[in-house]
């Protein structure tokens, strides 16, 4: 069977929703099926939602964002970019801009590639720190369309905030273990790479380190004290 | 000379010891003097950011345990906690408003607020400012004759200038093109080779969620280095141990033999060059090869 | 008291003021620090000037006619004001020349000390200083003066030039947040100046917005009409070398995506500064400056080419980026207001 705006010659640029297509269609006792009637839906900017602006700027992290003007120079530096050419920072900071929700809707599993690696800030002409914007854009994705965003990027920011709110403490190899878990790949926990990697790691004394690594001193108040910020943080923005 | 307080963060206290006792002995040989900090916690690791002045909390506990310990500088070597300690520093130096929220929760948990400016510096730029290049080589017993390192700086070392002050204070690296390891690394006696993506991103952020995007940035890395020749890779950050290290066995399964190059840290390859011990170095953990081809080429540790 | 004005730099304001004082039957001086007249377009040779695109020298050649063997003017190159004392109607200023030191009194100073251009290397992503074919724009002025446009690293004519647009101005990053108002339509004639020279050559000027402003705008559709100019609109973020060609690389933003594009010469525009000579006069003569470090005027309509300091005053780039025609006009309505300003002294 034939693909979808398979006849399409630049298909990459035309998106999926604007291609109109019927596969069986018979005019006038012609048949026209499939890509002898394919239509695109013109794609005008029917309203803008200035509030998803106002959203990301209430985050701290994207405070700056007023200051682009679109130069291009954080996707002229970008990492992320060069491995998903859907990662353009600065296309994201314009579509959140103008409030152009439908298209951010449609690339909330491209926010999260960010590598944090910070080329874009170094580089900002207006310091937007573009690096942290795209944080800020990435925390509006999870709340608006969370389900769209890939499992991998849901559960591990989630071990990486359980276990450092939990605990003041970074251990790698519980934050693994917890990542697999929650991916349903705990199987690989047992592969005998890791296996090997255990060992050897017990062997040279730091698998005792790790085990001893534990919780930061003090922390159980701590954690208490910023529980309380972040739900009330939540509770502002739900 | 006044000691400094030495923050290792997690990492260094649990997979990546080798970095930790190498860095410390490495300053030990150089008469530089460190103290730890004690009861530290994680530094945040940039996946807090997006949860706004919490966020700062934690750097911000480990510069007020630096003020309590009587020490006005922090020296971290590793790239991510440096990266968290000095958006911290430099965030609240200018905004006193956060600050005053930043400690009213530290406070609350009856932890001690961060009242003075305590200095932030990475460990690379500790040992070439406070050592150098000079004093590196006077301490060297076995020369890393022949040798050929890339070195690899990575991003956090010095970007953005804003909160690190590279670019700015003439005392820093330059952050698109850096010098210092390269400076050293010459001074213990190695081939430095050039390569085109020291400052490029290893993809260490996204290891686990993102292994084929991850895997293709550490081939880009590696295989850029062997191209110009090298035979190790120099680093100075965990993470990016942890992504071209640790993970390069998925960067060759992936793109092939060309991503196959040991890594070590700066530390280890100084170390070495000082004449230093097994238990300082901890070569053999190191996941590519490192131990193997440091012994096949003649270093003694 | 005295009657005299000291003009502080050569270049066309200065030049323009000591004509003026000169044609008004006022006596006075003009120090210029550098062995030759004709300040920034003649230390750096440039090529055409703006707005009539004639070359440099035509230019300049009659400003400096026009205060040589004038009466009541003297001239003094390779010379500085070391020190000055005294106020208003009543300056001794100590200049170090040539000939060693002198002191001289003057009633009123112009200051007319001009810029510099940004040095490219402070903004390191492009490999200014390391790569021999990313040239700036002054350094540009110089190769278009010459017959041919060769590239410095091997002389070859280059085929493919790049311009880049604001590097040094409206960044944050290298401290600059103002624009150097010059560099659009300086990049416009040069681009204009390697088609006319090569015509063969490709022409790509890579900009955020372009600044032609006024009657400007008439280079930036000539570039484009006439000589088939192209403008890409994006940032480079930066430059690498590749198989002896320069790979630039960027973001096209109306094609939202990267490029990588080689080319053979790259130029920066980059802008414009308070030259060392200004900062050093605002010190001796506690002149004002605004925040990115121009000369300040004591009130911008008022007193446009007046330092808050009183006999005073000010003329040309050193008190912001702008071309040297309108330089040239400041330079004359410094001239008067410095003789006026004697003259009421005179009548007191």
């Amino acid at each position: 069977m034939a693909v979808k705006g398979e006849g399409i010659v630049e298909r990459s640029l035309v998106e999926d929703d604007h291609i109109l297509e019927q596969e069986k269609l018979i005019i006038e006792g012609v048949d026209v099926s499939g890509r002898w009637n394919t239509f695109l839906a013109p794609r005008v900017q029917e309203d803008y939602t200035p509030s998803l602006e106002a959203e990301v700027r209430a985050l701290g992290v994207g405070e700056n964002i007023r200051r682009c003007w679109q130069c291009g120079m954080c996707t002229a530096s970008c990492t992320a970019n060069s491995v998903y050419p859907d990662f353009n920072p600065r296309h994201f900071i314009y579509l959140v801009k103008l409030g152009d929700v439908q298209r951010l809707a449609k690339l909330a599993d491209v926010v999260w590639r960010c590598v944090g690696c910070y080329k874009c800030s170094q580089r900002c002409p207006r310091e937007v720190n573009p690096a942290e914007v795209m944080e800020a854009i990435g925390v509006i994705v999870h709340r608006r369309w969370g389900e769209r965003v890939a499992r991998e990027e849901q559960v591990g920011t989630g071990a990486y905030k359980k276990q450092i709110y939990g605990t003041g403490r970074l251990n790698l190899a519980t934050l693994m273990a917890a990542d697999l878990r929650g991916l349903g790949r705990q199987r690989e926990l047992l592969s005998a790479e890791q296996m090997r990697i255990g060992m050897k790691m017990f062997r040279d004394s730091r698998l005792f380190h790790t085990l001893r690594l534990g919780r930061a001193p003090g922390w159980s108040r701590l954690r208490r004290v910023l529980e309380e910020h972040r739900r009330s943080r939540e509770e502002v923005h739900p | 000379m006044s000691a400094v307080a030495y923050y290792p963060g997690c990492a260094l206290k649990s997979i990546d010891l080798a970095y930790d006792v190498s860095s410390v002995a490495v300053c030990r040989e150089l008469g530089l003097s460190l103290e730890e900090i004690r009861g530290y916690n994680c530094c945040g690791i940039g996946e807090l950011k997006s949860d706004g002045d919490v966020a700062y909390v934690l750097p911000t506990r480990i510069l007020a345990l630096a003020e309590g310990q009587n020490l006005g500088e922090v020296m971290a070597p590793c790239s991510v906690c440096y990266g968290e300690l000095a958006r911290a520093q430099s965030v609240l130096a200018q905004d006193a408003a956060r600050r005053g929220r930043v400690n009213g929760m530290l406070q609350a948990a009856g932890e001690r607020p961060y009242t003075r400016e305590v200095k932030v510096r990475h460990l690379l730029e500790y040992l070439y400012r406070e050592a150098g290049p000079e004093k590196v080589a006077a301490q060297v017993r076995q020369p890393l004759k022949g040798l050929r390192v890339a070195p690899y700086y990575g991003c956090l070392y010095t970007r953005p200038g804003w909160f690190t002050q590279a670019g700015r204070d003439p005392a820093l690296d330059n952050p698109e093109r850096p010098h210092f390891m390269a400076d050293l690394l010459d001074a213990a006696g190695a081939t430095v080779v050039d390569h085109p993506n020291q400052v490029s991103c290893c993809g260490g952020r996204n290891v686990v969620q993102d292994e084929e995007g991850t895997a293709l940035l550490d081939y880009r890395i590696l295989s850029g280095a062997k191209e110009e020749g090298a035979q190790v890779l120099a680093l100075i950050c965990p993470k990016c141990s942890g992504a071209l290290d640790i993970n390069q066995t998925k960067a060759i399964a992936r793109h092939g033999e060309g991503a196959r190059l040991p890594v070590v840290y700066l530390t280890q390859l100084l170390g070495l060059a000082f004449g230093l011990g097994r238990g300082q170095l901890r070569l053999g953990d190191m996941e590519s090869g490192a131990a193997a081809l440091l012994q096949a080429s003649g270093f003694r540790s | 008291m005295s009657e005299a004005v000291l003009i502080i730099g050569g270049g066309p304001a200065g030049l323009a003021a000591a004509a003026s004082l000169a044609d008004l039957g006022v006596e006075a001086v003009l120090v210029e620090k550098e062995p030759e007249l004709g300040g920034t377009p003649k230390k750096y040779a440039y090529s055409k000037l703006v707005p009539d695109l004639r070359p440099a020298q035509e230019t300049l050649a009659p400003l400096v006619q026009r205060v040589q063997g004038r009466e009541g003017l003297r001239v003094l190159t390779d010379a500085r004001p070391t020190a000055v004392s005294g106020k208003a109607g009543d300056f001794k200023v100590r200049l170090a020349g040539p000939a060693g030191e002198e002191e001289l009194s003057a009633g009123a100073i112009i200051v007319a000390t001009g810029f510099e251009h940004f040095d490219a290397r402070r903004d390191t992503k492009y490999g200014y200083g390391i790569y021999p074919d990313v040239v700036d724009i002054r350094d540009m002025e110089r190769m278009l003066s010459e017959p041919q446009l060769k590239r410095p690293s091997d002389g070859q004519v280059p085929q493919r030039v790049g311009f880049i647009l604001c590097v040094g101005s409206r960044d944050r990053m290298v401290g600059n947040t103002y624009c150097s108002r010059v560099c659009c339509s300086v990049c416009c004639v040069q681009a204009i100046e390697v088609k006319e020279k090569n015509p063969s050559a490709e022409v790509y000027i890579f900009y955020m917005d372009i600044r032609t402003y006024g009657l400007l705008e008439n280079l930036y559709w000539e570039a484009q009409e006439e000589h088939g100019v192209l403008f890409v609109k994006g940032r480079v973020g930066e430059i690498l070398p590749r198989d002896g060609q320069l790979m630039v690389k960027g973001e096209d933003t109306l094609l939202r995506g990267p490029f990588e594009v080689p080319f053979d010469l790259m130029v920066l525009a980059s802008g414009m500064e308070p030259g060392e000579g200004t900062v050093q006069v605002a010190e001796l003569l506690n002149l004002a400056r605004e925040p990115n470090g121009f000369l300040a005027p004591r009130d911008s309509h008022t007193a446009p080419l007046e330092a808050a300091v009183e006999g005073v005053f000010l003329a040309g780039a050193d008190l912001a980026p702008k071309f040297s025609d309108d330089a040239v006009a400041e330079g004359a309505g410094a001239a008067v207001r410095a003789a006026a300003f004697l003259r009421s002294r005179a009548g007191r």
